[in-house]
């Protein structure tokens, strides 16, 4: 992984972390970016402290600094506890995680570890648990977290580690 | 029919304002003109090759579309030997190659290629553009699992 950062930020600092970083660099892509960070966040059928813990799974799994070290300010005000983040690892079947925040993992392994692929019973556990809505909202969240993280490694400048911090939804999108 | 990435779209309708942001997000990286659409769909082939994802080579994304020859040749992965192919193009296809398997695998070369051809803000809108269609692939194997699982 590069430590360097491949491609250089845009020279006007705004205050928000997307818009500061590489991706600002493309005006027609970031504002698209940042209204979904919006969305996937704000309103959604899914609450922000579960959405928190499945994208720390795939922070992990993709090993980005930058991604594990943050908790949104909406998650932890919505209930999520280091605690809580610390169940997300190898082995949260058998953590203190309840039920649907175990199968929220599930249906994240499934993508990050098997390209997509679900075996039928741990499907049908998912529909059980959780509406069409939601699958859907997690779909959209789980494409966007993966997509995020998988580009900061990409564009390098990744450091070997980071304390824990938290950072404002207000930071991120429009 | 099973969903594919240039449908998800669809399958996901039921998220709202959600997923009417991911669309958006999705058709500003076809509507871009940093690197050629038709390059990125020749992108989206080899990632779907790689995953496997055999419907996903029966689709065009409707805003991106590639010759047959080289949609050929990308989905045997001979872009890089057959001639057909400008250095250029042969950076991204190889860099989208890494990215499937291991973002962390992308060498200083490889980003120094793409962005001799298509500059800084090409390799952005790659590596964007990438995250997107990979994801999208995956996600529409999963959205498929669960629909027949709730059939």
């Amino acid at each position: 992984m590069s430590s360097q950062l491949r491609v250089a930020v845009p020279r006007e600092h705004t205050g928000n972390s997307i818009r500061d970083s590489a991706l600002g660099l493309v005006p027609e892509t970031v504002e698209p970016l940042l209204a979904l960070t919006e969305r996937v966040w704000n309103g959604g059928a899914v609450r922000p402290a579960l959405l928190e813990l499945v994208r720390l799974r795939n922070a992990r799994l993709v090993n980005c600094v930058f991604c594990r070290s943050v908790r949104y300010d909406v998650a932890r005000a919505d209930g999520l506890t280091e605690d809580k983040v610390a169940g997300v690892t190898d082995g949260y079947e058998r953590s203190s995680l309840d039920e649907r925040e175990k199968l929220a993992l599930v249906f994240a392994d499934a993508y990050l570890k098997s390209g997509g692929e679900l075996d039928p019973s741990r499907a049908a556990a998912l529909r059980a648990s959780f509406t069409l809505e939601e699958l859907a909202h997690l779909a959209i969240a789980l494409v966007s977290f993966n997509a995020a993280s998988r580009c900061a490694v990409s564009l390098g400048g990744m450091p070997e580690e980071l304390p824990v911090m938290e950072i404002a939804l207000s930071q991120t999108t429009c | 029919m099973n969903t594919t990435s240039i449908t998800l779209g669809d399958a996901v309708s039921r998220a709202g304002g959600a997923a009417t942001a991911f669309e958006s997000m999705w058709q500003s990286l076809w509507s871009q003109d940093r690197v050629p659409p038709a390059l990125l769909e020749l992108c989206r082939l080899r990632l779907a090759q790689m995953h496997g994802a055999a419907e996903e080579l029966e689709v065009t994304h409707p805003a991106a579309r590639a010759p047959q020859a080289k949609r050929q040749s990308v989905i045997r992965g001979r872009f890089a030997t057959d001639g057909q192919f400008d250095p250029g193009e042969v950076a991204v296809l190889s860099l989208a190659e890494v990215y499937a398997q291991d973002p962390a695998a992308i060498t200083d070369d490889m980003a120094e290629a793409v962005k001799g051809a298509y500059g800084d803000t090409g390799l952005v809108v790659l590596i964007e553009a990438l995250g997107f269609i990979d994801g999208r692939i995956r996600m529409a194997r999963l959205t498929n699992a669960l629909a027949r699982a709730g059939a």
